[in-house]
Parts: C-alpha cells; structure tokens; sequence
C-alpha cells in the first residue's frame, strides 16, 4: 500500500504536485493518468525518494521509503528505461542493484528469464532497443519480489507482444495480492489494464475512481452501419429514439439497448452491415476530466514534464 | 526476436529467498552499497583503461628515466655524481598518472548523471551516505593497490636498473619508503578528492574543468600575495596539499602532515556531497 499525505513540489514557480492525497491499495491494478506535465513521475520520484517533497509525505506499507535497509525487497520501481549505464552488461546492471538488497546471481538469472533477456544478458546496454531497455528496467522493479511495484509508461517502447506480456504480468502481480501502480498518459492503455484509477491535473488529484464506476459513467452507445440509414432514422424518429449520424450510413444510438435496434431494424426490413455496442467514450470522460490540465501545459512555464 | 518472452502466459511468482540479514545493521548496509560499487566499477571498461594508463604512466616514464641516468652515467667517462635523488626517478611519472587518476574519480561519479544511472543507484541505495561511502570506499579499493603497486614496482625495477651502473638505492633510504608508497597514496587521495568534485557538479566536463582550475588558478594568484604569506599559503593550496609525501626533503612528519591536509580536502567534498545529495533532487 502506498499512502501519499498533502504531499506538494514545487519547482521554481511551477507547482508540479499540488496538495496530493490519495492511497494506492494491493490486489489491483491501478493506473495513474493525466496529460504530459501532470505530475505523475513527479510524484512517483517522490515515492522512491529520488525527488525531495517540497511539504507532505508518502508512506509505503507505514514506513518511508528511505528508511527501509533494503528498499528493493519493498518497492520495485521502474522510473526511466535509460536509467543504466550503457556500457555495462545487463546480467552486471542487475547484479549490482541485486547486492544492495542481499539478493544472489540466481535471482538475476530468473528476472532476465522472466522478462526475456537471457540470451542478451552479457551484451552492453548501449545495444539495446527502447523495447529491451523497458524489459531491463522491469527485471530490476521485479529483482527483489517486492509487494509494491510501481512503473512509469511501462508500455512505451514495447512491441505489441510486449504490451500484452506486460498486460498479464501486471494482472498477475496484482491478484498475487501485491500493490501494482502504473502510470500512463493513454486512456485506451489503462482501460485494457487497470481495475482503479487515478487520475492527476495539474498536480491535482482529479479523480479517485474503479474502472467500473468509470465505464459506468461514460454512457455506452450502440452504433449502426447500414446502407439505409435513411430508413433507420425514420424508423427511431418513429420511436422517439434519439441519435447521431457522424457518418452518412452509420447512425449512433445512446441509451437504448442493442436488442431493441435490431428487432426495429428487422420490422422495418432494413438490412445493416454493422451493429455492435460499444463502451462508449471512456475515452471522452477522461478527456473532459483532464482537459484544464492539458490546456495549462500548451502554456510554457511547465519546466519539468512528466 | 531474443527479447520476445519466452512465454505469454507471465509466472512472476519466483520466490526470493528472505534477507539473510534479517534487519541488516547499519554496518551491513554499508557492506551491501560497497559491493554493489565494486561491481558498477569493475563492470565498465573506462576503469580499466583509466587504472592502465595510470600505471604504464608510473612505471613508463619511471623506468625511461633510470635508463636515462644509467646513460647519462656512462657518458659522464668516470661515473662521478651518485648525489642523485633516490627516489626522484622512480616517482617521474606521477604526474601524468594523476591525469588518468582524476579521469577516473570524476567519471566514477559523472558517468552515472550522465547516463541517467543515478536515478536506479538512488533508488537501490537511497540513504546518501552509505551511497557516498560505498562509492568512496569501491574507488579507493580499485585505485589504491594499482597505484602503490606502480610505485613500487617502478623503484624496484629502477633499482636493478641503476645498479647495473654502480649506483644503489634503497627502500631504507632516509624517506624513500615513505615517498614511494606515499606518492600511491596521494593518487588515491587525489580520486576520492575528484570523485567529490564529480558529486558535486554531476558533469564530466564541469569536474575536470574545475579540478583543473583548482589546480591552476591559486597557483597563479599567490604570487600576487607577500612572499611571507605566500610561503604559509602555499603549501597547502589544492595542487600543493599532499605533495610532499613523495618528496625526500622533508621531513616524515611534515610529510604526512601534508597528506592529511590533502586528505582532509577530500573528506570535505564527500562530506558536502552528502549533504548536497539529501537535499537536492536526484
């Protein structure tokens, strides 16, 4: 569990992190989100005590992160895919963090295995692709088996094997009862991922939400494809059905169940070529959510980006 | 693909063995960091390189200007002057080792800002002491039998060298085991005083730049100063302190009295790196 109190940076005249309080909990996974700028690595610099508070605290499992003697065995953290050096050996990279922590060259072993970098553990890290950085980088979160594992854009890089890999894995850890905090600036990547929300503005809390509650509040649709849309918009007027037509043959339907289109359709004899229902905008909600927040980054004042 | 997984299905649930330690004490997390820095330092080529070049300089040039001697010698028909210092020739190449030394305490310290390793170092060892020390501690571990090692070996090879022209120095000469081993010494002092610099400016060209203007600038500006203060000053300025460990005309203790002085410089730096480190963002 992480529990972040009133914790606030500032950077100069820009306050990165506002005021933050928010509890990340175990046996989820939840997706931290906001527009570039937010304050998510930010805060999550914090948590591990790279970055110092400018006021306020965080407390991993009721003690701070720096006061655990192995911090590794706790939190596992990936940060930055470039934070190695790049002429040292992957198999070295992790060796060295492992010993920190008391943990032997067989764990090393395992996380390369694990994460699929075996057969390039001895190359310098200077050759590795973005997607292998990541790997790396999430090895070494994975290195001390900890219960909170927190990683920032883990996706970004990745192929799209990778992204579904990384998907299950953050499923795993999670219902393995660990405490799995992901960041993201990708509504449509956490929706596939994530089981709690939060989401950051400004470096304000801007929601503390379950996906759940979240699709429930972004209203589902029901869209149709049809080469006679005119006779399916006749047909809903008919009906007090209310629409949109964003495409001359695709009409889409709010607030009415997909069964009901169809057996209208049928009725009328209108042949469609597409009917499916869809989640909506979930996609929208976050962006209404965030969309103070993204126009404050277009202004230039923002000196760090998260 | 070699990083494609070797499958979809994830089994992170590898169990690790618990901390033998327990609770590890102070004393085994400062024994932890240590190794950790051992293993970043002798895991990257540059150490290599920098330690070689410190110690082909020393024994290089050492061993040229023994031969040079001897040469000289024996032109000079009858060998007359055996007034030579017995120490002098053996301890000629320090001075370019110290370049190689400085290279490495700063880029032990640089290369990790530079490649953005801090923040994973961090991370792994936040408490910013025993980061400092465990790095100091690795450095001086790398540096130290490399350089007494030169030295010595450069006197000894320089010993046979000149005794093939009648003339004889010893270990147990007035001072010279104390100029030999010290000047190893100095080098190892002068990498924990870089590698302080490297804490404190976090770019590799900013450390030298300014280790060389330490180096240079009070140097000239004393002269600007009455002769007796500079005399006072002088020795203890950055490229003075700890000089005449390998000189042979001074006396030992005014030599190691020099040593702590450039030691204590050192001591200084980490001591403000440490603090610099809790209070500044990583």
């Amino acid at each position: 569990m992480i529990e972040i109190n009133q914790l606030s940076k500032r950077f100069g005249s820009n306050l990165a992190v506002d005021n933050l309080t928010v509890t990340i909990h175990p046996g989820r996974v939840t997706g931290f989100l906001g527009p570039n700028g937010a304050g998510k690595s930010t805060t999550m610099r914090m948590i591990v005590g790279l970055d110092r508070p400018t006021s306020g605290e965080v407390l991993i499992d009721n003690r701070r992160y720096v006061d655990y003697p192995a911090p590794l065995r706790q939190v596992g953290a990936l940060l930055d895919a470039k934070a190695m050096h790049p002429g040292r050996s992957a198999y070295h990279h992790l060796l060295a963090l492992a010993v920190t922590a008391g943990i032997g060259r067989e764990r090393v072993r395992q996380v390369l295995d694990l994460v699929g970098l075996s057969d390039v553990a001895d190359r310098r890290t200077r050759t590795f692709s973005m997607g292998m950085g990541q790997r790396l980088g999430i090895a070494s979160a994975l290195l001390g088996d900890p219960p909170v594992i927190m990683l920032d854009e883990p996706v970004n890089g990745l192929d799209p094997d990778g992204i579904h890999w990384i998907r299950g894995l953050l499923r795993a850890l999670a219902a393995e009862g660990r405490t799995v905090f992901v960041s993201s600036h990708l509504m449509s990547e956490m929706a596939l991922t994530a089981d709690h929300l939060i989401i950051l503005g400004r470096g304000r809390l801007l929601a503390d939400v379950a996906m759940a509650e979240m699709l429930a509040a972004s209203s589902p649709s029901v869209l149709a494809r049809t080469p006679q849309a005119d006779d399916l918009a006749l047909a809903l007027r008919q009906e007090g059905i209310s629409f949109q037509r964003p495409e001359p043959q695709v009409l889409s339907i709010t607030e009415e169940p997909i069964d009901r289109i169809a057996e209208l359709a049928f009725a009328h004899q209108i042949v469609l070529h597409e009917l499916k229902a869809t989640h909506g905008s979930l996609e929208d909600a976050y962006l209404a959510l965030t969309h103070d927040a993204i126009e404050y980054v277009a202004t230039p004042a923002s000196r760090r980006v998260a | 693909m070699t990083t494609s997984t070797t499958s979809s299905t994830p089994a992170p649930a590898i169990p690790v063995p618990g901390d033998r330690f327990g609770q590890p004490t102070p004393l085994q997390i400062l024994g932890r960091a240590t190794r950790s820095e051992l293993i970043k330092l002798g895991t990257v080529r540059s150490t290599g390189w920098l330690l070689l070049l410190a110690a082909l300089s020393i024994v290089v040039i050492g061993v040229f200007n023994a031969i040079g001697i001897v040469v000289q010698l024996r032109q000079a028909a009858d060998g007359q002057p055996p007034t030579l210092d017995p120490a002098g020739a053996a301890l000629s190449g320090v001075g370019a080792a110290m370049l190689a030394v400085a290279a490495l305490g700063i880029l032990s310290v640089s290369a990790d800002y530079s490649s953005g390793m801090i923040k994973t170092t961090i991370a792994a060892v936040p408490r910013r002491a025993y980061l400092v020390l465990g790095r100091t501690g690795a450095l001086i571990s790398f540096v130290l039998p490399v350089a007494v090692g030169s030295t010595v070996l450069t006197f000894v090879a320089n010993k046979i060298i000149l005794s093939s022209a009648g003339v004889s120095i010893s270990f147990a000469g007035p001072g010279v085991a104390r100029a030999v081993v010290g000047a190893g010494l100095y080098l190892t002092v002068l990498a924990v005083f870089t590698a302080g610099l490297g804490w404190l400016l976090r770019s590799t060209a900013g450390a030298l730049v300014t280790w060389l203007a330490l180096w240079l600038v009070p140097t000239l500006l004393i002269m600007l100063l009455p002769p007796s203060i500079a005399e006072r000053v002088g020795p203890w300025l950055p490229a003075n302190a700890g000089t005449a460990i390998y000189q042979l005309g001074v006396s030992d203790a005014a030599a190691w009295v020099s040593l702590a002085g450039f030691a204590a410089y050192a001591v200084l730096l980490m001591v403000l790196a440490t603090l610099l480190l809790r209070h500044r963002d990583a």
